[in-house]
């Protein structure tokens, strides 16, 4: 057993852990955080992605132990805003929320533009897959700001949706991208500041 | 997984030490992306792990007066396939870029490909192709080995109580110089099922002067086809001429290393496709786009 800290959505926690407790079940099991889902446990899925250090990684394929002391982020410290007050995130409380924000009535303030745009483009069905996709994604459009559907189809590739097909998984990323740019381009602070809040 | 011992090393020599306590029962871990796939089916069970990734001199890359190329062992794909590399060592940039998906680029090494000697990873056949050379660290000497030596020796899974610290690569800048990598695999993210890379260095009467073609994912570790290497030298490499030697090569070094369910027939049909592929391109570069 090994005393850990990590700082996941800027909170510390600290732990005496098993030294085979993967990142993925430290962050499940020890932070409570349920939205970073355990798919297949061999880094194929892409479920359990995470941001460490603001790189993504697939969180069951990395010891906790090899990120102490690391700040990692996970889909619930994309953004502040809840659209539910949850206390477990699992698929079945989810299943009235994927639906368009202007349905739901719920403006977009305070959520990820990969969020809201996932929401516009119905880009989930059962759910599972998409914290790994926002995870991936959020990496990537730092990276290539202005990608073409067959770049985003090949950052995805380590990501599974048995759902969607991926068609309206890679149009949301491709406006996600657009809100993104636009939003750099006005100077304007469109990505939330990704603050865990504290109430949640 | 098996219950390890994990211990943090602060130093080279910190490392080696307790790597050689518990010899034969430790592995290195960096980004541990194999290792631990590995670790969780319990085909290998360490019990003592060595973290090297907080060690900072094996991390990053950078040029020796002679134009050598040394890139660290823990140096990550993606850290590679933004570097600003010279000449033709940018091809190990592309390939670092199109291995796996970004979330093992991120945190997987060159050094762990290395050390984990699959026949199916891209950078062990890229090292043979350019000619690198595996530094390894022990407790008592440095030594240099030739990547291809050094991966024959790792695939038979011997092992030895080292550290790979850095991967040299040749000077590559002279403008004769061509070399290309060409791979295959089902999907994006996986390992290729075979891949060719290829190095040519051009003649001042444009034939080919020296080639290495090297193929991966059909034996135990990366495998030189050597008569087919030989059939060109000396020529200008025509289309025909290519596809001669490339039926050549999967003959010369026929498939025999089981991919999933693969038939090795068809790994051996893939071999020619790729081998064509990256001759080709590589003359292309060694004759700076002309031919």
């Amino acid at each position: 057993m090994r005393d850990l800290s990590i700082q996941i959505n800027g909170h510390w926690y600290d732990a005496c852990v098993d030294e085979r407790t993967l990142l993925l079940e430290f962050i499940r099991d020890v932070a409570n955080l349920t939205g970073t889902h355990n798919g297949c446990m061999e880094a194929r899925c892409g479920c359990c992605a995470v941001l460490v250090d603001g790189k993504v990684i697939k969180s069951c394929n990395v010891l906790a132990l090899q990120v102490a002391g690391a700040s990692v982020t996970t889909v619930e410290g994309l953004a502040p805003k809840r659209l539910v007050d949850f206390q477990q995130v699992t698929t079945q409380s989810m299943a009235g929320v994927y639906r368009p924000l202007s349905v739901l009535g719920i403006d977009k303030e305070g959520l990820h533009p990969l969020q809201v745009a996932f929401h516009e483009h119905g880009a989930l069905q059962c759910g599972f897959c998409t914290p790994g996709m926002l995870m991936v994604l959020s990496d990537y459009l730092k990276r290539n700001p202005a990608p073409t559907p067959g770049d985003i189809r090949k950052a995805l590739s380590g990501n599974l949706c048995r759902c969607t097909g991926y068609q309206k998984i890679v149009d949301a990323a491709l406006d996600a991208a657009r809100q993104l740019r636009e939003g750099a381009a006005a100077g304007s602070a469109s990505v939330p500041s990704g603050k865990w809040l504290e109430s949640h | 997984m098996k219950p390890f011992a994990y211990v943090v090393a602060t130093s080279l020599e910190e490392a080696l030490e307790a790597l050689s306590q518990s010899w034969p029962n430790a592995e290195l871990i960096a980004g541990g992306q194999s290792l631990l796939l590995r670790m969780k089916e319990r085909t290998c069970a360490p019990s003592l792990l060595v973290s090297i990734s907080g060690l900072d001199h094996l991390g990053g890359w950078r040029y020796l007066n002679d134009g050598t190329l040394e890139i660290g062992a823990t140096t990550t794909y993606d850290v590679l396939q933004s570097a600003g590399l010279r000449g033709q060592h940018c091809l190990i940039a592309e390939v670092a870029g199109d291995i796996a998906d970004i979330s093992v680029r991120n945190i997987g090494t060159i050094g762990g490909s290395l050390w984990e000697a699959d026949p199916h990873f891209e950078m062990p056949v890229l090292a043979v192709t350019l000619g690198a050379e595996v530094v390894l660290a022990s407790s008592s000497h440095t030594r240099l080995v030739p990547a291809a030596e050094f991966l024959q020796w790792r695939s038979t899974g011997a092992r030895a109580a080292e550290i790979i610290t850095a991967l040299r690569f040749p000077p590559l800048e002279s403008p004769d110089y061509g070399c290309a990598f060409a791979k295959w695999r089902y999907r994006q993210f996986d390992v290729p099922l075979v891949s060719v890379g290829c190095a040519i260095r051009r003649r001042k009467d444009d034939r080919i002067q020296d080639i290495v073609i090297v193929v991966g994912g059909a034996h135990e570790s990366p495998k030189r086809a050597a008569a087919a290497e030989r059939s060109l030298i000396g020529v200008v490499p025509s289309s025909d001429m290519i596809a001669s030697a490339a039926r050549n090569v999967g003959t010369e070094v026929a498939p025999r290393v089981k991919s999933g369910t693969w038939p090795l027939e068809y790994k051996r049909q893939l071999l020619e496709v790729l081998t064509a592929r990256a001759v080709s391109q590589a003359w292309s570069r060694a004759t700076g786009g002309r031919a």
